[in-house]
């Protein structure tokens, strides 16, 4: 019975007007989109490559002396990678790159260290990115209205509904049945777009999503799957309460354009209204405050060391307060950032109105380009100062000539002087991603996608069951 | 006739659903962007108000002219709730400066750069999504439902010519868009001194009508748009889906498109690539100055003098410069010898002004001259476009600005030159004492209790501000860029007419039965 009443959905819709223009739509965008997405992927690998020649060249002023090292701002840039094809993310608008200065935390300190980007064109107006998600988030979730926005009702109109269940058919098989064929339907035009926007990946970047990360595409189908079922049952509940196909077509449409193209603005607006944080003025205020507090702290010897009075006796105790001095500034920008992410993290939660936004975050997770990846990027940065630091300790201690004296204020400075092999200095390692942490931040929305699925196949199942269908 | 044909349709589907539901949602969103855009807006203007004011308190305690650093701001506009435009975050603090030329530092004005990524809502953009979707709603089925009716064969058999018919339907259409884009301004129009005591001038409210009708001429192009995909195609059903994909490319896809191509088909330069070279140019100028200091440096080496420097150094203010000055004379002298170098800084300063538009802005200009381009066949865009000229807030009305401090800059370097800062009154620029006047001890001690009370100013407390009353002010041209909406509007007008023409040829040969 089944094969029967998904067949003669798909016989019915395949060749349909609407379907044939839907899929030559979406593998149009595909295709295109895809050449869009190599283009801008091209030029983000292109601005990598450029940020780590700067990279190398900050380490490489260790050839000049440790010292300079100690001094050298590090610029650490995010690498894009191909995954950024199921989603660009949000993260392609973060600042891609953190400057850390192993001498100083405090180097960029109104934004944690990251480097605001002077990349975008201001004249420019904001614009999407071209990837996955987007094609499956608005247009395929579009292509789902079209094709179920009158599942039920034309059955209605026409008279066929009543011919259907006069044979004996069940409502709950009719209902399921009409959703397997449209998930099958939409499943031809996301499959010849994926297949084409893969080929055309490769053509252009030399990689293949699938075989790079095939598990992650095999949850980014799942992932697919779920968000569009969610319109197919919408689809499908509101064609059964309304009488008439082009009153749920409205109702569908308003729906979509409120939900997924208007609403995600919502979040940001809403949270810098009513969640802001500490502008760069009052932070840099409550910075020097704070700074100004440690320094009242300070032992006397680190006075009479300013002033000009070293001593051997000096040294152990402005050393500590070095280190003290270190950790409560590192402190403090950690402070700073978790402000700023908090803060991201609230304009996303915000976002969860919008089923396509929490579909994107979902994918963020997935594709690590989110704002969770980037918090272990920044977290990894910072643990790489700290690298930096006990390699420039443990070669000043192996300097006899030097006065040990690893200390931010300059007057007070003195380190080895001795040329170091850059290619000694240990690199940055972008950590792999935490498959707790990501689906721990990912949670809610997908909770809220399995959730709003339920609930409209309850709907949908409520309404079609007790719908006149004469 | 056209207008009674007109009259039907609009209380046919006045009240429809269709309507009242996206008027519904209209009005949420309005609501909304009021609510947190102007909210914005007041913010900002608030801010705008006391940078003013900060900045001119600062020119009336200019005791020296190393102090005297204008700042002006960028005024935000209170139309920004019906169209954001080029965003710019503010407020824009502008400072005018010897040695540098105004631009626009685009790093410094975000708060967060995690939230760089969220583009608020403005009026324009649910306008221009949700109502031509709302204009499709309308139109799609004017034919082919009534044919599939038989209303139309009805119609057609009264002595009614087809093109009055269509006039009719549109214009019918017209007015049921027109009543609810209307009525959602006046809501709007009343929300803002209500709720957020945002008041309008008359210009502001003149420019509200003008975005109003720019709106409904966009929308009458959708109208237009759906009625003609409702005679080309003999089902409604058919008519719709055509149309809505249509929509779909047209104020969906196609504005970001346009954006895509012009920002990553051009290579947007990057300004650290550019900052090395930009630097260069200052080289030359720092060379003479430190090969001044070193001529000196017997007078800026000595210890006790060196004291003071590094506390100049250390605290970085002009005040310090002055308590330097007013302490010692040779130190004093030194550093007049360095103010008469300035006036090469300010031609150093246009010269890598020059070579940053050559390397960066030209690009970037270029850019949206190309989108521009392409934004001629986007309606969308181009309503964007338009609605961001009538409401103060587009690209150009910030380059006018940025324009005009620029020129301003000019003019006040003219005015310390007159005045003789670079040459014989340099020594105004850090001192007004004159040298019998200069008293080591007495600055030392002002010194110490401005290391223990960083608020104190001490040297200078007792000195009357400098009388500025003839340096030039900034006064902000409103520099209107109204004539670059004569194209877009143009179009918009041709597009409705070339629809309307098109769905008149169709409909005459259209088989009403």
């Amino acid at each position: 019975m089944w094969k029967i009443l998904i067949g003669k959905e798909l016989r019915d819709n395949l060749l349909s007007f609407r379907f044939v223009v839907g899929f030559l739509f979406v593998v149009t965008i595909y295709t295109a989109g895809t050449v869009l997405f190599c283009k801008k992927f091209d030029n983000e690998v292109q601005s990598y490559q450029q940020s780590l020649k700067l990279y190398s060249s900050a380490l490489e002023s260790a050839e000049s002396g440790l010292d300079q090292l100690f001094d050298q701002v590090i610029p650490i840039t995010l690498k894009p990678h191909i995954a950024q094809l199921f989603t660009f993310g949000n993260e392609t608008r973060y600042p891609r790159t953190i400057n850390i200065n192993a001498s100083a935390p405090q180097t960029g300190r109104s934004f944690a260290g990251m480097k605001p980007e002077m990349q975008s064109n201001y004249m420019l107006s904001k614009y999407w990115d071209f990837d996955w998600t987007l094609f499956v988030g608005m247009i395929l979730s579009f292509l789902a209205i079209v094709l179920s926005f009158d599942a039920i009702s034309q059955e209605r109109e026409t008279g066929t509904l009543r011919l259907q269940l006069s044979t004996g058919v069940l409502r709950k098989q009719i209902l399921v049945s009409k959703y397997i064929a449209i998930l099958l339907l939409l499943f031809v035009p996301i499959a010849i777009g994926t297949l084409l926007s893969v080929i055309i990946t490769q053509i252009f970047s030399g990689y293949n999503i699938i075989i790079m990360y095939p598990i992650e595409f095999v949850f980014w189908g799942l992932c697919a799957l779920c968000y569009l079922s969610l319109f197919v049952w919408l689809g499908i509940w509101l064609s059964s309460l309304v009488s008439k196909s082009a009153t749920s077509l409205t109702i569908l449409f308003l729906l979509w354009i409120f939900f997924i193209y208007l609403a995600p603005r919502l979040g940001g607006m809403i949270t810098e209204r009513f969640y802001p944080v500490a502008s760069t003025e009052a932070f840099e205020k409550q910075f020097l405050a704070a700074l100004d507090e440690m320094l009242t702290k300070a032992p006397k010897e680190y006075y009479e060391f300013y002033a000009g009075k070293e001593s051997e006796e000096n040294w152990q105790v402005i050393e500590r307060f070095f280190q003290r001095s270190d950790q409560t500034l590192e402190a403090l920008m950690n402070a700073r950032f978790a402000e700023l992410y908090g803060q991201a993290v609230i304009a996303e939660r915000f976002n969860l109105l919008s089923p396509y936004s929490s579909f994107r975050t979902i994918v963020e997770t997935i594709s690590n380009t989110g704002l969770a990846n980037y918090k272990q990027f920044y977290e990894d940065v910072r643990r790489y100062r700290y690298q930096i630091r006990d390699f420039i300790r443990e070669r000043d201690l192996a300097d006899s000539g030097s006065k040990h004296r690893l200390y931010y204020v300059r007057k007070m400075r003195s380190i080895s002087r001795l040329a170091v092999d850059s290619k000694s200095i240990p690199r940055f390692v972008h950590s792999n991603p935490d498959f707790s942490r990501d689906v721990q931040h990912a949670l809610p929305a997908v909770c809220e996608l399995l959730i709003l699925n339920v609930l409209c196949f309850v709907f949908a199942h409520h309404t079609f069951s007790r719908m006149d269908v004469r | 006739m056209i207008w009674r044909i007109a009259k039907k349709e609009l209380l046919e589907k006045l009240l429809d659903f269709r309507v009242i539901t996206s008027f519904i949602i209209g009005l949420v969103l309005a609501v909304v962007c009021v609510i947190v855009t102007g909210e914005d807006y007041r913010v900002r203007k608030s801010a705008y108000d006391a940078a003013v004011a900060d900045a001119q308190k600062k020119l009336r305690n200019v005791k020296v002219f190393s102090q005297y650093q204008p700042e002006i701001v960028y005024p935000p506009s209170p139309l920004s709730v019906f169209s954001n435009g080029a965003n710019i975050p503010g407020p824009v603090v502008i400072s005018i400066s010897i040695d540098r030329v105004p631009r626009y530092e685009q790093a410094e004005v975000a708060s967060n750069p995690l939230m760089q990524i969220y583009d608020p809502l403005d009026l324009e953009l649910v306008l221009q999504v949700l109502f031509s979707l709302l204009a499709i709603l309308l139109t799609y089925d004017t034919f082919a439902r009534e044919k599939e009716d038989g209303t139309l064969r009805l119609i057609m058999s009264n002595p009614v010519s087809r093109t009055k018919l269509l006039y009719g339907k549109v214009l019918g259409s017209f007015l049921i868009l027109s009543t609810t884009t209307v009525m959602l301004f006046a809501i709007v129009l009343i929300l803002m001194p209500t709720v957020l005591g945002v008041t309008l001038s008359t210009e502001d409210l003149f420019r509200a009508l003008l975005i109003a009708l720019v709106t409904l001429l966009y929308l009458s192009n959708f109208a237009a748009l759906g009625t003609l995909a409702s005679l080309t195609f003999h089902r409604s059903s058919t008519s719709l889906a055509v149309s809505l994909f249509i929509w779909c490319f047209l104020s969906i896809l196609q504005p970001n498109l346009n954006t895509y191509f012009a920002a990553e088909f051009g290579s947007t330069p990057r300004l650290d690539d550019i900052q090395p070279t930009l630097e260069e140019e200052y080289k030359s100028f720092f060379l003479k100055l430190e090969h001044l200091q070193a001529q000196d440096s017997a007078i800026l080496n000595d210890t006790a003098r060196r004291k003071f420097i590094e506390a100049v150094v250390n605290y970085g203010s002009a005040v310090i410069y002055t308590a330097v000055a007013d302490a010692d004379y040779d130190v004093l002298e030194s550093l007049i010898r360095q103010v008469k170098l300035y006036r090469e800084i300010a031609e150093t300063a246009n010269n890598e002004w020059l070579l940053y538009q050559n390397l960066y802005l030209s690009e970037l200009d270029k850019q949206l001259r190309h989108k521009r381009t392409l934004d001629l066949v986007s309606p969308a865009a181009l309503l964007s476009y338009v609605t961001s000229i009538f409401a103060r807030t587009d690209v150009d009305n910030f380059e006018n600005f940025l324009k005009q401090a620029r020129e301003y800059r000019n003019k006040y370097i003219r005015y310390l030159d007159e005045k003789g800062i670079f040459s014989t009154n340099a020594q105004l620029f850090f001192s007004r004492l004159t040298k019998d006047q200069i008293d080591p001890a007495a600055t030392a001690r002002r010194l110490a209790q401005y290391e223990k009370d960083r608020s104190s100013v001490p040297w200078t407390q007792n000195m009357e501000p400098l009388d500025l009353g003839d340096a030039p002010a900034f006064k902000a041209k409103d520099v209107s860029s109204i004539s670059n909406t004569v194209l877009p509007v143009l179009l918009l007008i041709i597009y409705f007419i070339i629809l309307i023409e098109y769905a008149g040829h169709r409909l005459q040969t259209y088989d009403v039965r």
